[in-house]
């Protein structure tokens, strides 16, 4: 247990932040360790911008605590920065600058830069080196902006919704980057509204709706203890496709000991079974020794992140 | 890397990626262009116009350098460096650049060379117009007073450009700015209407705006008049509103709206 205290780089205790009479953040705490790709998941104005800017001493907190590698953001301002970077949501760069200069720049800003060079052919960037930001490719312009935020060497790494925007081939490459980066030891902390970003990419992470976390832990952990409903699908072939073949099938399944949410959709050529349940494995085991049901193309569709977030979200 | 050579390297990196900014954006340089060199070339050449039709120049551009220079100082100070500031805020350069170990006044102070440099330029280019190559009497006793007055002027309206750049978080709310500010201060500062033809009171008004203290006081030393201030007065004022105006700017600059 001392050892997991002692491994955490970043504490948030009961961070509250009001813009005048209106409060986004109602006293969240959660921690992230050294090492791991932490996110914080939630709609569109749930809070994420401002929990990250303020964890990031772009903004004070209206009361409560965040401590980053034992410093106060809004406060150690020096020391944080060399530490931590942060590619800010609404970021831009300077547009007539070429991707080197900007490199350049960005490096002379630490005090132990990475070559700008080195992180040129890291993040892919070679054939645009000599391009002014203006003229690159949303994906290219993702990819600097992390570039400048890994080049000055940071323990931590803080990314603001890093692929909004990019077409799907972009983002699967900005996440490969992005998992380079924990491959190399960086602790990541980012938002997204992206399920299949935040099943990718975190090792954990917490969901926040209207300024408060209403869940926490590995993604894993968060579907088996939100959304233990799968669903089983099968085909029972050769049914006829009037109503009453449907009730009759739902009969025979109730008599085999299957019980619970079973719907049955007429095809063409029989019947498309549906059964949620807390236990696919004892469903498909009935199905299959249940004599004359003859059903065929099993699938279970177990619940996925996004079914845990919208469980959540309504229940907030 | 020592602390220092640190603060050396990105001083001197940021100051060259400013000046890169400021050389690379056509807008900026439209906005100098018509401040001061589109202004200046339509004073001599309507000056030149003038000399053919009566046989002898009206002296247009001289009585006019006050007006010219104020144009043009506000060009620099507004247009190319407070509506930048306000637009890389708005744009979010500046909230990415408040992420790094950048301070804010390093950030100022490497923002401002590149503006000096054109700045010194148009008070050279002025200097020469009012004492002309030739008047050698007239240069040995004019040029160093009248190059501190146009000096301290730009600097002076550097400082405001700054100021306004240091908070506003609308690029439209500073562009409207940037166009109302020369107005009034083409008619309150002297340089389009004599102060005089202003009552009484509205004149000592005007004569406590900055803008004024830098026209009334060239134009005054340009006719060789006496200033509506003591020399020595505006020139404190003059440097006291410019470290005043910085001093804020630094003080109240914000990375991010």
């Amino acid at each position: 247990m001392m050892g997991a205290t002692a491994d955490r780089v970043v504490e948030v205790d009961r961070l509250r932040k009001s813009y005048g009479d209106h409060e986004v953040l109602r006293g969240i705490s959660f921690h992230v360790r050294r090492g791991e790709v932490f996110g914080l998941l939630g709609p569109n104005g749930a809070g994420k911008t401002t929990a990250l800017e303020t964890l990031v001493g772009l903004r004070r907190p209206t009361s409560g605590t965040v401590e980053v590698l034992g410093l106060v953001p809004a406060r150690d301002r020096r020391a944080f920065t060399e530490r931590v970077s942060v590619q800010p949501q609404a970021a831009a760069l300077f547009p007539t600058l070429t991707v080197f200069e900007t490199l350049r720049l960005f490096a002379s800003f630490y005090s132990g830069p990475r070559d700008p060079e080195s992180v040129i052919s890291e993040f892919g960037l070679e054939a645009a080196r000599r391009t002014r930001v203006k003229h690159l490719s949303g994906g290219q312009q993702r990819r600097l902006l992390l570039g400048i935020a890994s080049i000055g060497n940071p323990e931590i790494l803080v990314l603001d919704e890093p692929s909004a925007g990019l077409d799907p081939a972009s983002r699967r490459n900005l996440w490969d980057v992005i998992e380079r980066q924990r491959e190399l030891g960086a602790t990541v902390i980012l938002s997204t509204h992206q399920m299949d970003e935040a099943t990718r990419l975190c090792d954990r992470l917490a969901i926040l709706v209207a300024g408060r976390i209403e869940a926490e832990g590995s993604p894993e952990e968060l579907i088996r203890e939100h959304s233990r409903v799968s669903t089983v699908a099968f085909f029972l072939p050769e049914r006829s496709s009037s109503g009453d073949a449907a009730a009759v099938a739902v009969a025979e399944l109730e008599r085999a000991g299957i019980t619970g949410g079973i719907t049955a959709s007429p095809e063409r050529d029989g019947l498309r079974i549906a059964v949620e349940t807390e236990d696919p494995d004892g469903v498909l085991r009935r199905i299959a020794f249940t004599p004359g049901l003859h059903a065929t193309g099993f699938r279970v569709i177990r619940s996925s992140l996004e079914d845990v977030f919208l469980e959540v979200s309504d229940g907030a | 890397m020592g602390r220092s050579r640190r603060a050396g390297a990105a001083l001197r990196e940021l100051a060259l990626a400013q000046a890169r900014m400021l050389l690379r954006d056509p807008r900026a340089f439209v906005a100098l262009l018509l401040g001061f060199a589109v202004l200046l070339a339509m004073f001599i050449g309507v000056d030149m116009l003038l000399a053919v039709s009566f046989g002898a120049s009206p002296g247009l551009v001289r009585g006019n350098l006050g007006l010219i220079a104020l144009m043009g100082f506000l060009a620099v100070g507004l247009g190319a460096t407070a509506v930048p500031l306000v637009t890389q805020r708005e744009d979010g350069l500046l909230r990415q650049i408040g992420t790094t170990p950048v301070g804010r006044g390093v950030f100022l102070l490497t923002h401002a060379p590149a503006r000096a440099v054109i700045l010194v330029a148009e008070c050279g280019v002025l200097l020469m117009l009012a004492t002309p190559p030739g008047a050698v009497d007239a240069v040995s006793v004019t040029a160093a007073p009248l190059g501190l007055t146009l000096l301290l002027g730009a600097a002076m309206l550097l400082a405001l450009g700054y100021l306004l750049g240091a908070r506003l978080a609308r690029s439209d709310a500073v562009r409207h700015l940037a166009y109302l500010i020369p107005m009034l201060a083409l008619v309150s500062s002297g340089a389009l209407l004599p102060l005089e033809l202003f009552p009484g009171p509205v004149r000592i008004l005007l004569l406590a705006l900055p803008t004024t203290w830098f026209v009334a006081t060239f134009d005054a030393q340009l006719a060789e008049a006496d200033p509506p201030l003591p020399l020595g007065a505006a020139w404190a004022l003059m440097a006291a509103a410019t470290v005043l105006m910085w001093a804020a700017a630094a003080k109240l600059f914000r990375w991010h709206r």
